[in-house]
């Protein structure tokens, strides 16, 4: 047996092979692995002797000796091959087709679901569903709103926090919306800091909402930890000269 | 007693079998006959905690409470071969002809169903000799045929047979990057699909957090498996440590499902570890409880390629082992609660959970990792952990929206629709952890 590192657009893994295999054997084991059909098969193999070299696999013979190979690349050479095809719409991620192509739930199944955990929130009267931590949930809600009619956008702000390492922030306020990537019903506000004190760039799941800054200078804070005011200038210790404000 | 029965099932799961029977064994004091180390008269670790995974012949040997099982004959055969060759019952080996060929369909159908009775038979006999069985531990890989298909086809069954009794797996997980087989995607959804129900608690390994640490922290050019599964018995070996020795607070295999898990469907805990110190840089790092407590927030020391800081935690554990105070742990602790870097949920119960066990970790001959006097292991039920479902469920998509190789399941008598509805099962879940992740009020709450 000999274990052996296998590469092809997909794969990139290594299994034991006999010493000496027939050809279309070889074939069809890397067909399963890599997806590549054997027709557009191009088999390149890099030797121990040799260890940066790739060379196409010598098939002269149908029994292949494989003890002095240390990894196959597979190459498919059909271009419309489902490889290929698989290839171009994995790189296509960008592009709006792509989301249409993943599987979305219906709110209407995922309701359906039995054993799902909004269900068992629902029955257990956890969450939401309980009266009690709702009303909670619903008054903080509203003071988070009240609180916005105090902000304004653009402005330098205080972002203030009981605990953690900084518990007085500095910056400016730079949205104030819904979050869709966070949840459905809270209002957040997004703070461009003077220093790398937040947690991403103004984007959030790939959604930019201001920036893109750099790494760790944005952040997504809740209206009531947040005050606006032209006099919270840049603390001293932040190196940013008055001309700069 | 409180036996734990380990199934290694397929390729990834008898090679991370071999990597932890290897430590066990060091960990307890026994020689790879299964025999003691000279100069013990009793194997470390206990009474009650070393029979847990232990049993004893008449003879003084000592035997793994373990099975292998595998399609194909070469990974078990080196077992068989290997310097570990008279560790094992040769009744706890058992292998097939055929291998599954990368494929769920012949691992769950047909190829595994010829093997399935031999399998559950002699797991049936080993749990006779129990007198107080907790549960089984399982490890196998998600990616491939056999430990995908076969895995979970032994765990209906031993859900079936032994309903009440625990059932823990470690799973390796697909790595964002690169991937077994061209149907990796398949395999992983399938199966998780049809264990979903019936494991109580799965700890995911993904090889590339895993190969990252290899080459980033332990200064490895190119890992290879062995490399690989050495970390990760490392790994398994820190979560099973308070079985397995006595004296530990944490000692019974449900009170991880306990701790860990609210509600069924979530029982995907983030496992992390610390430190992970090669041995060139042992003498340079203190190790401190601190510190190793802070790593373990460090996305370099996850199982998991995944941001907890996007996410919220439902529940955490701490295993600590070796020269640890209690003060430093809590303290440790407050420290990490101050730092805000853990977002808890808060309309459930939450909390942390502090395990301690005095044995510190040991490390094999041929590993690359130091010894040192601690380590700790996290296990996090955090809703970041989605990321990776959602990841695999979209290469899923990207295949199946093209039937791409759907034939050779079909070709093997699978159903079609068990794709369909083993895909909506997977988005439910992934809904299902949005749904954990809301209704939280926090006002200091950040993203």
């Amino acid at each position: 047996m000999k274990n052996i590192f296998i590469e092809s657009e997909f794969v990139s893994t290594s299994k034991d092979f006999p010493n000496n295999i027939l050809y279309s054997e070889l074939c069809e084991k890397l067909y399963k692995l890599t997806g590549i059909e054997l027709d557009d098969m191009n088999i390149q193999v890099t030797y121990t002797s040799k260890p940066n070299q790739l060379i196409d696999l010598n098939t002269s013979s149908p029994t292949i000796d494989l003890s002095n190979v240390e990894k196959i690349k597979v190459l498919d050479t059909n271009e419309n091959s489902l490889i290929n095809q698989l290839k171009r719409s994995k790189t296509s991620k960008n592009n709006s087709n792509y989301n249409n192509n993943i599987f979305q739930l219906s709110e209407e199944d995922y309701l359906k679901k039995k054993d799902s955990v909004l269900n068992w929130k629902k029955n257990n009267k956890l969450g939401r569903f309980d009266p009690v931590y709702n009303e909670q949930l619903k008054q903080n809600r509203l003071r988070q709103q009240e609180q916005v009619q105090n902000l304004e956008l653009n402005q330098r702000c205080l972002v203030k926090s009981s605990t953690g390492p900084h518990t007085e922030r500095r910056g400016w306020l730079r949205y104030i919306g819904k979050i869709p990537e966070i949840n459905n019903d809270d209002i957040w506000c997004g703070i461009e800091f003077d220093k790398p004190c937040g947690k991403n760039d103004g984007s959030i799941k790939g959604k930019q909402y201001f920036g893109p800054l750099k790494p760790n200078y944005g952040g997504f804070v809740k209206p009531l930890c947040v005050l606006t005011d032209p006099k919270y200038i840049p603390t001293v210790e932040d190196g940013i000269s008055d001309e700069e404000i | 007693m409180r036996e734990v029965i380990s199934i290694n099932v397929g390729q990834a799961g008898c090679q991370i079998g071999n990597a932890c029977w290897e430590l066990y064994s060091l960990e307890h004091g026994i020689r790879p006959d299964g025999y003691l180390q000279d100069g013990l008269t009793r194997p470390k670790g206990g009474e009650e905690g070393f029979s847990t995974f232990f049993y004893e012949t008449g003879a003084g040997k000592y035997v793994p409470r373990a099975i292998y099982v595998d399609l194909e004959p070469n990974v078990i055969d080196e077992v068989r071969n290997g310097p570990y060759k008279d560790f094992f019952h040769p009744e706890q080996l058992i292998n097939g002809k055929e291998d599954a060929a990368n494929n769920y369909a012949r691992g769950h159908y047909t190829v595994g169903t010829q093997i399935i009775d031999e399998v559950t038979d002699r797991i049936r006999r080993m749990a006779d000799q129990c007198d107080g069985l907790q549960g089984f531990l399982f490890t196998h890989s998600l990616g491939g045929g056999t430990g995908s298909g076969l895995g979970s086809l032994l765990l209906e069954q031993l859900a079936e047979n032994y309903g009440k009794k625990s059932k823990l797996e470690f799973a390796v997980y697909p790595a964002p990057q690169v991937s077994t087989s061209v149907v990796e995607p398949y395999n992983t959804v399938l199966s998780t699909h049809s264990t979903l129900e019936h494991s109580d608690c799965t700890f995911m390994l993904d090889n590339e957090a895993i190969y990252d640490m290899c080459t980033k922290r332990l200064g490895i050019a190119r890992p290879n498996f062995k490399h690989l599964n050495n970390l990760i018995a490392q790994v398994v070996s820190s979560v099973t440590a308070s079985l397995r020795f006595d004296g530990s607070l944490n000692v019974d295999l449900n009170e991880f499902q306990t701790n860990l898990v609210p509600y069924p469907r979530i029982h995907f805990p983030l496992v992390s570890y610390a430190p992970f110190v090669s041995k060139n840089r042992a003498n340079h790092e203190s190790n401190s409880v601190a510190e190793i407590t802070n790593s373990c927030f460090e996305p370099g020391n996850q199982m998991v390629k995944c941001n907890p800081a996007t996410g919220k935690y439902m529940a955490n554990c701490l295993l600590y082992r070796g020269d640890i105070v209690t003060r430093d742990v809590q303290s440790a602790v407050t420290q990490v609660k101050n730092k805000k870097v853990v977002q808890m949920v808060d309309w459930c119960p939450t909390g942390f959970k502090i395990g301690i066990c005095y044995e510190p970790p040991s490390v094999t001959p041929n590993s690359e990792l130091a010894d040192v006097t601690r380590a700790v292991c996290m296990l996090s039920n955090t809703t970041a952990i989605a990321e990776a479902w959602k990841r695999i469920d979209e290469k899923f998509d990207l295949m199946y929206n093209k039937r791409a190789f759907v034939h050779w399941y079909v070709g093997e008598g699978m159903e079609e629709g068990e794709f369909t509805e083993a895909r909506e099962d997977l988005a439910a879940l992934e809904r299902d952890y949005i749904e954990v992740g809301t209704d939280s009020f926090a006002d200091e709450e950040e993203y």
